[in-house]
């Protein structure tokens, strides 16, 4: 009797210690105390507003807590503390407090401590997975915390570009990386010093990269050949109608001139492309590691010791310290593969900024990005602190103190064209490219576009595994193309890739039927 | 008869196949030492090498280039950080160890008394634990918002300070003294903590020194507790700060970083993340020899009988 009774009080203390711990989302977490005003989540993730909650009497320093990935560096510290904070005390009665989570555990930590409802008011992700972040109720409605808090940044960020943080009419993030960006991903960044060196001036084809690799294989030899497949800059040289990729990583494209989605393997540009690898492994030119460590393709080009990967505007500028760190005489320039060929502006930059449920002080989070955009001076402050103390400013330029210099936030995840200044080794044919860059690019159809998977997530992961298993090895041309080829796509229409491509077409229709095309 | 001659006639005499068997054992123990000192040299002579040349050479057993540089930049520009979590880490080591075997001596101990009151319900919860976990978001809710042990040391000590496993191996070991001791004791008007303290602990000394072994290394390569609780820097233990550094490389390699923000992440040298590895594994490696007959004497305390 005695034995039942006390396994029943176990029991029963057990679920008492479950739902204890199983405390309401929009109550406070017990270390805080203090009451909040942002509301949770409603199940269907969608139209849930939040108010913008300002706790802060007048004189008052409210705190705003960044999710901020990488590692924490004493002078970052300091020009937190030291300089940074106290100005935004002053000017905007805020304080920002940095949480790190380094690069490898970045989304792990992200997603525990939001799904712990940590009082983060800010975090930074890739934009591509906005639509997923909405999905896992991991950001909040800030349409209106942006109307209300930030008139400076709205003047610097271009309606179109604000629309890319849009997903089911709500603006969910700020895409925060507003640049010239047509082709994005699309060149390939080359070793110039040894393209000249090989008696070769410039890059417009893949028969020229293939001369270029042939050439540097006899006369650099220490040389490890190309650092990337290029898919994407080879799919843009082979293909006749531009695509861009809109779900499932790389495995669905939008056809810019047909207006339909595609099923990326089943493109006759991903054919040649597959076949121009292969050719590269038949003739010496391409190492394994390109196929089995793809995703070390820049931590390779940043060794020195390789030829080209693939590039984005800028590319160049933002790795050859790297590169020259291992190579003194290296040079860098980005490449458009058939250059001729129409150019699309596919996306509204590649980062975005969201505010979770957890918040606790989101109106706080918008003031630090209104007065971080409210001016150049503003704008240069965070990336390099004071003018004068490692940056000065001459003709119009960015001379750093010490060239090693890597700056305070990340310049990458702030960008913005209004404000851009270039750092002194930047070559002035860059900078004239780079201001017109954009001229003549057409907004892709599928900018705004974000994929919601949620009716296809079974048959994503079984089309994402015969995409790893399968695909990637063609891709890269690591195996023979005509033996493996149509058993790979019989696969993949096993898997339900037509299926999931039918989706994506309902889901391209109704946003259309909103939205309209934009050419 | 001399001394020398006795000797020889006492020797065992091996036989020809008993000398190809020693001969083979000897030879192949020596590949197996070699293959699992040869990456370790491999790290060393790497993190004295010039890194422009590892870049363009690979790596050698012998450094290529030999040159300091590397230990110089990386003290020169973290070698307080790294003089203060090593800090840390000997403190937590020290501190948790003790506290842990403080706590599961005494449960173990504790369990070890079959006239304990709840014997078995204490066992089944502590089993339970093993078997059935509640997870890694409802854990941190109640480490972080329940005990408040974010960005504390004793974010470091105490999640680890208790193991189910270690308890129920020692408490193998105290179930091994004759109950009849702790009668006599109990006789002579002794309390339990003076059984457990006077008593049990010192006839088990070899046990309490394979299980503190085992929580002293737990404690010296944390990092997961770092990086769930630990926000400022100055409280990181020494692997968390050499889990850091790698964290850029294995974070590229795993694909999850976006193009954009890859091409910027900045990599440590290969030179750089040789040099913090010996750094941080140092000391271990010097004292292992002296301590590992501890783990050959724990383990292999019970298993002769005669």
């Amino acid at each position: 009797m005695k034995k039942r009774l006390l396994a029943l009080m176990l029991a029963a203390v057990m679920v008492l210690s479950a739902f204890t711990g199983c405390k309401k989302a929009d109550q406070p977490s017990g270390d805080n105390g203090g009451s909040t005003t942002t509301q949770a989540p409603s199940n269907n993730g969608g139209s849930t507003t939040t108010q913008a909650p300002d706790n802060t009497t007048p004189g008052e320093v409210s705190e705003v807590i960044i999710l901020y990935p990488g590692e924490e560096t004493d002078a970052m510290s300091n020009f937190i503390n030291n300089q940074l904070n106290p100005r935004l005390a002053e000017e905007v009665g805020i304080n920002v407090k940095l949480i790190y989570k380094g690069w490898d555990v970045y989304w792990d930590q992200k997603a525990v401590l939001l799904n712990a409802m940590e009082p983060i008011d800010l975090y930074w992700d890739g934009l591509p997975d906005l639509a997923s972040m909405v999905n896992n109720q991991h950001c909040q409605d800030i349409g209106q915390l942006i109307k209300d808090n930030c008139p400076d940044m709205l003047k610097v960020f271009p309606e179109s570009q604000l629309a890319g943080g849009v997903v089911n009419g709500i603006q969910y993030g700020i895409p925060s990386a507003y640049a010239p960006s047509s082709c994005m991903f699309q060149l390939v960044c080359v070793r110039q010093d040894i393209l000249e060196g090989v008696g070769m001036t410039e890059i417009k084809t893949a028969d020229d990269l293939k001369e270029f690799a042939k050439r540097a294989a006899d006369q650099y030899p220490e040389m490890n050949g190309p650092a990337d497949i290029i898919f994407k800059p080879l799919t843009r040289n082979f293909a006749d109608e531009q695509y861009t990729w809109c779900a499932l990583g790389d495995a669905i494209v939008y056809g810019e001139e047909t207006h339909k989605a595609y099923c990326y393997f089943e493109t006759e540009a991903f054919k040649k492309v597959a076949k121009f690898n292969q050719s590269m492994y038949a003739d010496g030119l391409y190492r394994d590691e390109l196929t089995t460590n793809y995703n070390e393709r820049d931590s390779r080009m940043q060794q020195g010791t390789y030829l080209w990967v693939e590039g984005s505007l800028g590319k160049e500028n933002e790795i050859i310290a790297s590169v020259r760190s291992q190579d003194p005489d290296a040079r860098l320039k980005s490449y458009l593969l058939n250059p001729t060929a129409d150019k699309y502006v596919t996306a509204c930059g590649g980062e975005v900024l969201c505010v979770p449920y957890s918040a606790k002080n989101p109106a706080g989070a918008m003031k630090f990005l209104n007065w971080l955009y409210k001016s150049q001076e503003n704008y240069l402050f965070c990336l390099y602190g004071p003018e004068g103390e490692n940056y000065t400013v001459q003709d119009g330029r960015i001379v750093l103190n010490d060239p090693g210099f890597e700056g305070y936030f990340y310049e990458w995840m702030f960008r913005n064209a209004n404000y851009t200044m270039f750092t002194s080794d930047v070559t002035d044919d860059f900078i004239k490219m780079y201001e017109s860059w954009d001229d003549g690019a057409k907004t892709s159809d599928v900018i705004a576009f974000h994929f919601n998977n949620e009716n296809v997530r079974e048959i994503e992961t079984a089309i994402n595994e015969v995409v790893n298993q399968r695909f990637t090895p063609i891709e890269c041309g690591f195996v023979d193309f005509d033996s493996s080829y149509d058993a790979a796509i019989q696969e993949l229409k096993n898997a339900g890739i037509d299926q999931y491509v039918a989706e994506v077409q309902k889901q391209l229709d109704e946003f259309f039927a909103v939205n309209g095309h934009q050419h | 008869m001399d001394l020398n001659e006795n000797k020889k006639r006492n020797r065992i005499h091996s036989s020809f196949e008993d000398k190809i068997v020693k001969g083979f054992a000897i030879v192949f123990i020596s590949v197996i030492a070699i293959a699992c000192f040869y990456p370790l040299l491999m790290v060393l002579s790497v993190s004295l090498s010039d890194n422009a040349v590892v870049t363009k050479k690979g790596f050698s057993a012998i450094p290529q280039a030999f040159t300091l540089d590397t230990y110089r930049y990386l003290f020169s520009r973290s070698g307080d950080r790294i003089a203060r979590s090593y800090i840390v880490t000997i403190a937590i080591t020290v501190i948790g160890t003790l506290g842990a075997m403080l706590v599961t001596s005494m449960i173990s101990f504790a369990l070890s008394i079959k006239d304990l009151k709840y014997r078995n319900a204490i066992s089944f919860i502590c089993n339970f634990t093993i078997i059935f976990s509640a997870g890694l978001i409802p854990w941190f809710i109640v480490c972080n918002n329940y005990y408040h042990l974010r960005d504390t040391y004793a974010a470091l000590i105490l999640p680890s300070m208790f193991s189910v496993w270690s308890m129920f191996l020692l408490r193998t070991y105290f179930s091994s003294v004759p109950i009849s001791l702790y009668e006599s004791a109990k006789l002579d008007g002794a309390s339990w903590y003076q059984i457990w303290w006077k008593i049990s602990l010192p006839l088990n000394k070899t046990a309490m020194l394979t299980v503190g072994m085992i929580y002293a290394l737990g404690y010296w390569n944390e990092w997961w507790n770092s990086l769930m609780f630990i926000d400022d820097h100055r409280k990181y233990p020494l692997q968390y700060i050499l889990y850091n550094v790698m964290s850029n490389v294995k974070a590229i390699s795993s694909g999850k970083v976006p193009p954009g923000a890859a091409a910027n992440i900045k990599l440590p040298s290969e030179t750089m993340k040789m040099a913090v590895t010996i750094i941080t594994i140092g000391p271990i490696i010097f004292l292992y020899p002296f301590i590992q007959k501890y783990f050959v004497d724990g383990i292999m305390t019970g298993a002769v009988k005669e």
